[in-house]
């Protein structure tokens, strides 16, 4: 058993300086407190039975199908209305119009009117309406070569190689799952008390997780269409391999910005979990046999983190390299002699590997004490509701101080040069979506949203140096009303040291994808796959457990792939 | 009339409200006053869209109610309820005393002061009666707050608003209601004005803008 020493103050938590820099949160990985890690631990602890209760397609593979997930208190359910899509017509990006399926998520059991109501709606996303009784709203389409070569063998009456099913991961690719007020769809305040979604995100991860079902059960109802003498079912380990993809673009980027109390909590949570097991006191040699083989696993799962984007190549290289020397390493260790082992690990990770390896070192690190750190899964939602409100009374000195504290990579940045000003944030006429702008190269700017942080805090911080110290905010506030949002989040992180990134956002040398790698890491996503510097792909619930193992035998370290027996 | 979601109903008038041309800061006020209002059952978007209606194109500053050393002035210009909603959520009213009251002057649309007064009164323990040219918004005789009330002052386009301060707890209700209501031209009129943020496309934009990169049909 691990023992903490709780006064052990020399070990403290990695200063926001450190931890809140976009290279930094663009390295990090998924861990067990990432969201779908929370919503299976949750599943297989209450026996969730999921279940495809509808399934209606035609030989072509149109049709509507509906997946139930029934919780100890609640039933729901995903509705599925899937197409015969013109390959001329798919696209991941967001300006498509038609893709291969389309899904909600039904509070409850949806009846045929629902199905009918939906049917008029969900194929056509962005433009349909859904209702209260609806919580997501996505689509996804094929990874056309993957899904054809899987659809092949199987009508053939052979499985697929699984080493070509690797170099993809998923047979379908979901490009929005939207959730909260989206579309008609009910706002999360109205689930939020429900014990289920406690954890953010546990609807649409939810959503995700029957998509990848339905992601197996149109390519093995399309082979046996294709060949209903011959054609086989997938094997449940192949299947287990497959996860559903994503991709994600600036859309999702904003995100963490514009819910600073809500993202410090996803932040600290993780920090605190590296500090307790930091202050570990001592660690028997089963412990670090059970980190050897974590490590094995993770190494084993780089063999298939495939990327072109010049960035993560490089970045992979290095992770690879680093978890070699973290194997040496570990291997030269005296375990039992060690105080604080563990602590010991990672300040010489911090010495010697790059941010890759360094955060990738924190994830298995968290991994080997779920007594630990998976309570503080609970602490990751944040009712930001309460911290809307400006505290008026505060004197301007106070608020002044704040920002000396809170934000002096702010004050740092020359924002009168070009390079700090080179971009601005928008949303663009024609998709609604945030985008980024050239500031010296293109028109809009005027139109700028209210995310380049850095520069808002540095001019507000000049005009307060101009008044009365002694003044309350309100009055600074009647007279200064462009500072409003600033003044909030200023205030805001004074209880909140992780809610802002430490960088400047309008950077001309800024990388949006940083700022995605790092959400996407907290919903648990791995393979990271940059497409440029604006927009990723992933995979989600690869290697997780099928439905029916959820409930018989759930492993809750699924997410690193088992090495193969023959390396 | 449609439905939205509260959250969108937020932010269209988020949107709408700097649309007008205001800060981004209060523009989250407005916003999230809206979506107060909807919870509690009331004609949000009816309220936001006679308010912008009457404000959009004005300066700010001459919204602004005139206040010097926490002491409210009512001047002879007609205020946004937004911006005097701040204004007494900033300052507070946890200096007054039950049997006070706060002259606030003329505003538009008063009853998108409710949210603000609501969680003034929260947040500084005190009870408020809003009165609109003297009748009491929204309470009844007994100080309770009765958002099923329909009062004919309710959607009014602007009132001599005073602020009472009472000793009696008001009753408070629940926020239950899911859905906003809002009719064609009022989603019409705040689109307008929300569409005022948006950057028409470029060449550029397209091309840039959410970063192309490699081919994603694969």
């Amino acid at each position: 058993m691990a023992i903490v020493n709780p006064d052990n103050a020399s070990i403290t938590l990695r200063p926001p300086s450190t931890v809140m820099k976009l290279a930094r949160m663009g390295s990090m990985h998924q861990t067990r407190l990432s969201f779908m890690r929370v919503l299976l631990r949750r599943l297989a602890a209450e026996q969730w039975p999921i279940e495809r209760t509808r399934w209606q397609m035609d030989k072509t593979g149109v049709g509507v199908g509906v997946y139930t997930a029934t919780g100890p208190d609640r039933t729901y359910s995903l509705v599925v209305f899937s197409n015969d899509l013109d390959p001329a017509k798919r696209s991941d990006r967001v300006i498509a119009e038609e893709w291969d399926a389309t899904f909600t998520l039904v509070d409850g059991v949806p009846d045929q009117a629902d199905i009918d109501r939906l049917q008029q709606n969900v194929p056509k996303q962005e433009a349909g309406r859904i209702s209260d009784r609806e919580l997501s709203l996505s689509r996804a389409n094929r990874s056309v070569r993957l899904f054809n070569y899987v659809r092949a063998e199987l009508a053939k009456g052979a499985q697929p190689q699984a080493a070509e099913l690797d170099k993809v991961g998923y047979l379908m690719r979901t490009t929005a799952v939207y959730g909260s007020g989206k579309f008609g769809a009910l706002d999360r305040r109205f689930i939020a008390d429900r014990e289920e979604f406690s954890s953010p995100f546990q609807c649409e991860l939810l959503a995700v997780y029957m998509i990848r079902m339905f992601s197996v059960d149109i390519v093995e109802h399309l082979a046996r269409s294709d060949a209903p003498d011959t054609a086989v079912a997938l094997d449940k380990n192949l299947r287990r391999s497959l996860g559903i993809g994503n991709s994600t673009g600036l859309g999702m980027a904003p995100f963490i910005v514009n819910h600073p109390v809500l993202f410090n909590q996803w932040m600290l949570s993780r920090e605190e979990a590296l500090l307790r097991v930091r202050r570990v006191a001592a660690a028997d040699a089963g412990k670090f046999d059970q980190f050897t083989s974590l490590l094995a696993r993770q190494r084993s799962g780089l063999t298939y983190w495939l990327s072109e984007h010049p960035l993560q190549k490089e970045k992979i290289a290095a992770l690879t390299k680093d978890l070699t020397s973290l194997a040496e390493k570990v291997q030269h260790l005296d375990s039992l002699d060690q105080v604080n082992p563990w602590n010991g690990l990672y300040l010489w990770a911090e010495d010697h590997l790059s941010l890759e390896g360094q955060e990738c070192l924190v994830t298995l690190l968290i991994e080997m004490y779920p007594e630990l750190v998976d309570e503080l899964a609970v602490n990751m939602s944040a009712d930001e509701d309460r911290y809307f409100k400006i505290n008026g009374q505060m004197k301007i000195d106070e608020l002044l101080e704040l920002i000396n504290t809170h934000y002096q990579f702010a004050l740092d940045t020359d924002f009168t040069q070009r390079s700090a000003n080179a971009r601005y944030w928008y949303a663009s006429e024609e998709k609604l979506e945030p985008r980024l702008g050239e500031r010296f190269e293109e028109p809009g700017a005027e139109r700028e949203h209210p995310l380049a942080i850095s520069r808002d805090v540095a001019s507000a911080y000049s005009d307060l140096r101009e008044r009365d110290g002694t003044d309350s905010i309100a009055m600074f506030l009647l007279k200064y009303p462009q500072h409003r949002h600033i003044v909030r989040r200023v205030q805001q992180a004074a209880d909140h040291p992780y809610s802002e990134i430490e960088n400047n956002l309008i950077a001309d040398d800024m990388l949006p994808i940083d700022l995605l790698r790092c959400k996407l890491s907290y919903f648990g996503a791995i393979k990271f796959d940059p497409r440029s510097d604006r927009w990723v792909r992933i995979n989600m619930f690869q290697h997780a457990p099928l439905p029916n193992e959820l409930i018989e035998q759930y492993d809750d370290t699924w997410v690193y792939p088992p090495v193969p027996v023959n390396v | 009339m449609s439905e939205l979601s509260l959250g969108e109903l937020d932010s269209l008038v988020l949107k709408a409200y700097r649309g007008a041309g205001f800060s981004w800061g209060m523009a989250q006020e407005a916003g999230r006053a809206a979506a107060w209002l909807a919870a509690h059952g009331l004609p949000a978007a009816t309220l936001f869209t006679n308010l912008l209606k009457q404000i959009d194109g004005t300066d700010a500053t001459s919204l602004t109610p005139d206040i010097q050393n926490q002491g409210w002035q009512p001047g002879t210009h007609t205020c946004c309820p937004v911006v005097c909603g701040t204004a007494l959520s900033d300052l507070g009213l946890s200096h007054l005393e039950a049997g006070n009251s706060i002259a606030v002057g003329s505003v538009y649309s008063p009853a998108i002061l409710l949210p603000f007064v609501a969680g003034c009164a929260t947040a500084d323990g005190v009870n408020v009666t809003i009165r609109v040219d003297k009748q009491p918004l929204l309470t009844g005789a007994d100080g309770s707050y009765d958002a099923k009330k329909r009062h004919a002052g309710l959607v009014s386009e602007k009132g001599q608003v005073e602020l009472e301060i009472s000793a009696e707890k008001a009753a408070s209700e629940a926020l239950n209601v899911r859905r906003a209501v809002i009719s064609a031209p009022e989603a019409a009129l705040l689109e307008q004005l929300a569409h005022r943020t948006y950057v028409p496309a470029s060449e550029l934009s397209r091309s840039s803008g959410a970063g192309a990169g490699l081919n994603d049909n694969d």
